[in-house]
């Protein structure tokens, strides 16, 4: 009802007379009011950011830049399976080892069955979270057909191996590492590929290139590599730890293996021995370096690792890459200081002057002050049993209380 | 509530009509028969006794313009100068709206070029 008041009024002693009573209560509504649409009708939060992040299909568009699986029908690995299923239950031997708690199921076994069917896929996956193709190929992907074996030497027997984005020191990564693949198959057939089949090997770290945000640093580069001995292939860059500096984090160290459709020239890609520690040299773009080459070059193999800084990094960088080594740290922003005034009232003075000079200053004086009560050879006086029972006599009140605080150590002491 | 409602009605009815009477000269004349004859609304706005100057010389010297000629004169000339200006705006507006809906387009077809070759089944069919 949008009528004023006086009209409201004027025609209500008409209406009593000929409406009933019941009428007039309907006009008003009690209780609170829903904002907006109802649940049912309203946009949901999910609807609404669709809505603003309109993305263009054609443009986001992921495409598959890797090699097919041809596999046998559903029906021959469903009979393949049922037949294993009867040849187990059957089994005697089986039977028994069950029935007294000592059967012992070979991991490495299943092992190398997941990484024949669903590891692949998984590692798709996993590497699609971590951002890999994203940064590498732009809109591309690819499901790594041949399972890459990649294992750092420790020291003694040990190995640590690159799964799908574990973490490895820069200690643990100093050398190159051991590449085992399996170069005679077929990607697609899975079968023996029967003739010299060539693969090159790149391994480069999308997060550690200081001058340039979307380029990547090249670790190592070997071309060529027949029927999957990576020790006879071509060295085009010799390979370089990581070095990922102190304060920023976990970086990724990505090993990409591509399949050649035969022998390659890749030699403008030689990284000369004098620049083995230049970071300059050593940018590289898998997207510019796939897409000259997608015609001989398909990617068939995957792994990545994380790594951070460590202790080793900073004869790393003196040594070898010969540079100061960066250190980055949070930039906090300045707490807020008014202007200094001449009369600030309801201020300790001291605090309130030290406020205003140079941190670095007070600092120093603090330590200049600690250094006179420190006695070059036999060390810092030992401090007071019961600090609160020499008196402090003498002295201005805001000394004593610095005083006081300082033996029992707290207060501004423990901000140097 | 019905009956409220009519009685409201009436009222406001009362209310409108009573207040929309208005007695001004132009609502005097029969506009809708200079309508139809093409004439303006207001006589004295243009007409031979407006626009005309007042005497001529009969050894036909031009007459020098009076001064509420002279403003109208120059009311034209500043109303065609806005006329133009904004005509350029408005040109303007839809030829840049065209140039970004043609470099947005642009813009998405190098993106959709310049994405890799598709492999994956398409290799199984060499």
């Amino acid at each position: 009802m949008s009528f004023s008041n006086l009209l409201m009024k004027s025609g209500l002693t008409v209406a009593v007379r000929d409406a009933q009573a019941a009428v007039l209560m309907t006009a008003t509504r009690q209780g609170h009011t829903i904002r907006g649409k109802p649940p049912g009708v309203a946009r949901s939060l999910e609807q609404r950011i669709r809505e603003e992040n309109v993305e263009d299909p054609e443009v986001v568009a992921r495409i598959n830049i890797g090699f097919p699986q041809l596999k046998e029908s559903r029906s021959a690995q469903l009979k393949k399976r049922l037949e294993h299923l009867k040849s187990q239950r059957s089994d005697k031997q089986l039977e028994q080892l069950a029935r007294s708690n000592k059967l012992i199921i070979d991991l490495d076994k299943v092992q190398r069955t997941y990484v024949k069917t669903t590891g692949q896929h998984d590692l798709r996956l996993v590497a699609d979270h971590y951002g890999i193709f994203e940064h590498l190929f732009g809109s591309a992907y690819f499901v790594p057909r041949v399972p890459l074996n990649i294992s750092y030497q420790l020291d003694g027997d040990s190995l640590a191996p690159v799964y799908n984005g574990n973490v490895i020191k820069p200690t643990e990564a100093a050398k190159a590492p051991q590449i085992d693949f399996d170069g005679l198959v077929d990607p697609i057939t899975g079968q023996a590929a029967g003739q010299d089949t060539y693969w090159t090997l790149v391994a480069s770290n999308p997060d550690a290139h200081y001058t340039n945000g979307t380029a990547e640093c090249l670790h190592w580069f070997i071309a060529n590599i027949p029927n999957g001995k990576v020790s006879e292939g071509q060295v085009l860059a010799e390979y370089l730890p990581p070095f990922p500096p102190r304060g920023v984090g976990y970086q990724r160290m990505v090993f990409v293996l591509y399949k050649q459709q035969a022998r390659l020239d890749l030699g403008s890609y030689q990284l000369a021995a004098a620049d083995y520690g230049n970071l300059e040299k050593r940018t590289f773009s898998t997207l510019d370096f796939y897409r000259q080459h997608q015609e001989q070059l398909t990617p068939a193999g995957l792994a990545f690792y994380q790594t951070n800084w460590d202790e080793s990094l900073t004869q790393f960088y003196h040594d070898v890459l010969k540079i100061k080594e960066p250190v980055y740290e949070y930039d906090f922003p300045k707490p807020y200081l008014t202007d200094q005034k001449f009369f600030p009232l309801k201020q300790p003075f001291n605090l309130y002057m030290d406020k205003h000079r140079d941190q670095k200053q007070v600092n120093k004086e603090y330590l200049e002050r600690k250094l006179a009560k420190t006695h070059p050879f036999e060390g810092p006086k030992k401090p007071l049993r019961y600090p609160n029972a020499h008196p402090i006599r003498d002295v201005p009140s805001w000394l004593r209380t610095e005083i006081r605080k300082e033996r029992l150590g707290t207060g501004r002491v423990q901000d140097y | 509530m019905l009956k409220i409602t009519k009685i409201c009605l009436a009222s406001s009815a009362t209310s409108t009509a009573q207040r929309s009477i208005a007695l001004t000269a132009p609502r005097a004349i029969d506009q809708k028969w200079r309508a139809a004859k093409g004439l303006p609304e207001n006589p004295n706005a243009f007409g031979p006794l407006t626009n005309l100057p007042d005497y001529t010389y009969l050894d036909g010297r031009p007459t020098p313009l009076g001064a509420n000629q002279k403003r109208r004169l120059i009311k034209q000339q500043e109303i065609a100068t806005r006329i133009v200006e904004l005509s350029g705006e408005l040109e303007f507006a839809k030829q840049r709206h065209e140039r970004l809906k043609a470099n947005a387009e642009s813009e998405k077809q190098r993106l959709i070029r310049s994405k890799l070759k598709p492999k994956g089944h398409f290799l199984l069919k060499k």
